[in-house]
């Protein structure tokens, strides 16, 4: 249909246009409707899947809870000791994984119940459109206006069910490609690693909210982690296993397979395996000086969230919105960045890890890539941050970034799933919004999309806050809810190729 | 820190271990015995078939290593239990030949 989409819109457009189409001419436009195929896909095979999707997700349910016994208490009352701590963290690990695994299989059974009800509801229109067109072609040689009225509904109606297809197709793609980089442990697929170091890695997550959105590692992370690992030296590996061995928590391991994972040289990792050990079990230590930012809770609301260090914002001064937001994006995907930021490298200093240290640092960084005082000059042209998004994201993250403009819905409505797909895989995007007053004048901003959850982007804005927005704000201009109402549009993106 | 142990208690936890693993690798096996992604049944816009195709892959995959940690740990703990009760036996062992 794809093909000939554009052949039927335009039958469609001489059709409706009254006198210009005489009988020869309608009966070929509803002869090329009629040689159109319904659309694509099987609604009741679909539900099908979907059934056994939800029987494994049961299953699956019941499970998790007898391995969440076995570990938390059937374990322990008859196994004391250090070893059964380690055995009794792998086999939680095992649970949690479960855990997630439920929600994603539950969450694909969803998605393939409505694409079948999509493609069911499309191939009826579609259906109910042929018999129109059957009828108007019957009566084509009668009365000519009655024919071109029923022609016209039944076109009407062909078309629609393309729409339909497309919509619901479009939407299941992007889930689907969601829940796959959902599976995180199987890309930590390095030899170096059994499937246990590989599960309780993979679901390592930081304290303080839902544990399914707050994984230390992401897709990307334990892609390029396992494939670094693969690479190292025999005594480079020694080194890097000692760490991970002498690591007191699943928190502290996933930290320094994020430092593998960003390109530092064994070296820069063991001195910054010294320095946060101290911390190792405890694991809102580790969360609070080396990720700038994690989720309290998994709704995707409008409402703003403070990202702070203490109760210092990770905030722009001046017009530095383009270099503050790379520099937390950096943080981000960089433990050992994050660690420098929050503790200036001296951990165990209160002056040191204070947050005015803190914020001095920060702005230090903001300046450094800005390229001058903060409280100068007029921000930084779009090529300055591509330049910044490359050389401050894109080594810890193996991505080069190119600038997309999106000047049109439709722009943005095209780009939306590269964009999805990029924060799914751990990728920041930087994001360009701006808008006009009343006099022409145009103001603009960069923020940062982190994450992506059912459909909506979530923001990190320089200002100092996260917020959710929607594809639909994020493709028709109402953008003003994660800054204000002078930047509603999406102006750009920087995106990861 | 000292330890306690029921090895027999961690044997019979080993087989559990085991049972579960052979649960979990029954998932894969029911969603590789799906119908095959493709145009016909998922449709032909937005190449939801190769994203689905991706989706499976990845989750076969996930739950095989699912079921492979747990085969693993399964087989950690009878270990344990075996080397536990092998460490009581040398101990007594020892104490045998100095009372004879």
């Amino acid at each position: 249909m794809a093909a000939d989409r554009q052949d039927l819109e335009k039958w469609r457009t001489l059709a409706g246009a009254g006198g210009f189409l005489g009988r020869v001419a309608l009966r070929t436009a509803i002869d090329s409707y009629l040689a159109a195929p319904p659309p694509k896909g099987d609604p009741g095979e679909l539900r099908a899947m979907a059934g056994t999707y939800q029987a494994i997700a049961k299953d699956a349910d019941g499970l998790r809870v007898d391995v969440d016994t076995l570990a938390t208490s059937r374990l322990p009352a008859v196994w004391v000791g250090q070893a059964q701590q380690q055995a009794s963290e792998v086999v939680g690990a095992v649970a949690d994984e479960l855990g997630h695994s439920v929600t994603v299989v539950d969450r694909a059974r969803l998605e393939l119940d409505v694409l079948a009800d999509g493609i069911e509801q499309a191939q009826s229109a579609h259906t109910t459109g042929q018999q129109a067109l059957h009828q108007a072609r019957n009566e084509v040689d009668g009365d000519f206006e009655r024919a071109r009225s029923i022609a016209l509904a039944g076109m009407d109606q062909v078309l629609a069910g393309d729409d339909l297809a497309r919509e619901c197709q479009e939407c299941a793609a992007r889930q689907f490609t969601d829940l796959a980089s959902q599976a995180r442990a199987s890309q930590l697929d390095s030899e170096h690693l059994d499937a246990a170091d590989r599960l309780v890695l993979g679901q390592s997550a930081v304290p303080g909210g839902p544990h399914d959105v707050n994984v230390i590692m992401s897709a990307n992370d334990a892609e390029r982690a396992a494939t670094r690992l693969d690479e190292l030296s025999a005594d480079d590996r020694a080194r890097f296993d000692a760490l991970l061995d002498a690591a007191k928590s699943p928190q502290e391991q996933a930290y320094l397979m994020r430092a593998l994972a960003a390109g530092h040289s064994i070296e820069d990792i063991e001195e910054f395996g010294e320095q946060i050990h101290p911390y190792g079990d405890d694991p809102e230590w580790l969360r609070d000086h080396l990720q700038p930012i994690y989720n309290r809770t998994d709704e995707t609301t409008g409402d703003t969230v403070p990202v702070t260090y203490g109760e210092t914002e990770w905030e722009q001064t001046g017009g530095t919105c383009v270099a503050a937001s790379s520099v937390t994006a950096r943080a981000m995907v960089d433990p050992l960045y994050a660690f420098e930021l929050t503790t200036g490298g001296n951990p165990g200093d209160p002056e040191s890890t204070s947050q005015e240290a803190f914020a001095a640092r920060f702005l230090d960084e903001t300046e450094r890539v800005y390229g001058g005082p903060a409280t100068e000059g007029n921000g930084m042209t779009k090529d300055e941050g591509v330049t910044a998004a490359n050389d401050e994201i894109g080594p810890a993250t193996g991505a080069e970034y190119e600038f997309r403009d999106l000047n049109t819905p439709e722009d943005r409505e095209a780009i939306f799933n590269d964009v999805a797909e990029s924060v799914d895989e751990g990728r920041p995007v930087p994001i360009q919004v701006e808008g006009f007053d009343d006099q022409g004048n145009r103001s603009g901003h960069q923020m940062m999309i982190i994450g992506h959850e059912n459909g909506m982007l979530q923001i990190y804005n320089p200002w100092g806050h996260t917020v959710w927005v929607s594809e639909d704000d994020f493709v028709n201009g109402n953008m003003a809810g994660a800054s204000d109402e002078r930047l509603p549009t999406v102006d750009g993106v920087h995106l990861p190729a | 820190m000292g330890y306690q142990v029921s090895t027999t208690a961690l044997s019979g936890h080993a087989e559990t271990a085991h049972d579960q693993s052979v649960q979990v690798a029954a998932y894969p096996r029911q969603l590789r015995g799906l119908r095959c992604p493709s145009e016909d049944l998922l449709g032909d816009h937005a190449d939801v078939a190769g994203a689905y195709a991706s989706f499976l892959n990845a989750w076969v995959e996930e739950f095989e290593l699912t079921s492979t940690a747990l085969e693993e740990t399964s087989a950690k703990l009878a270990v344990s239990a075996q080397q536990y009760e092998g460490l009581d036996r040398g101990h007594a062992g020892d104490f045998d030949r100095g009372l004879s």
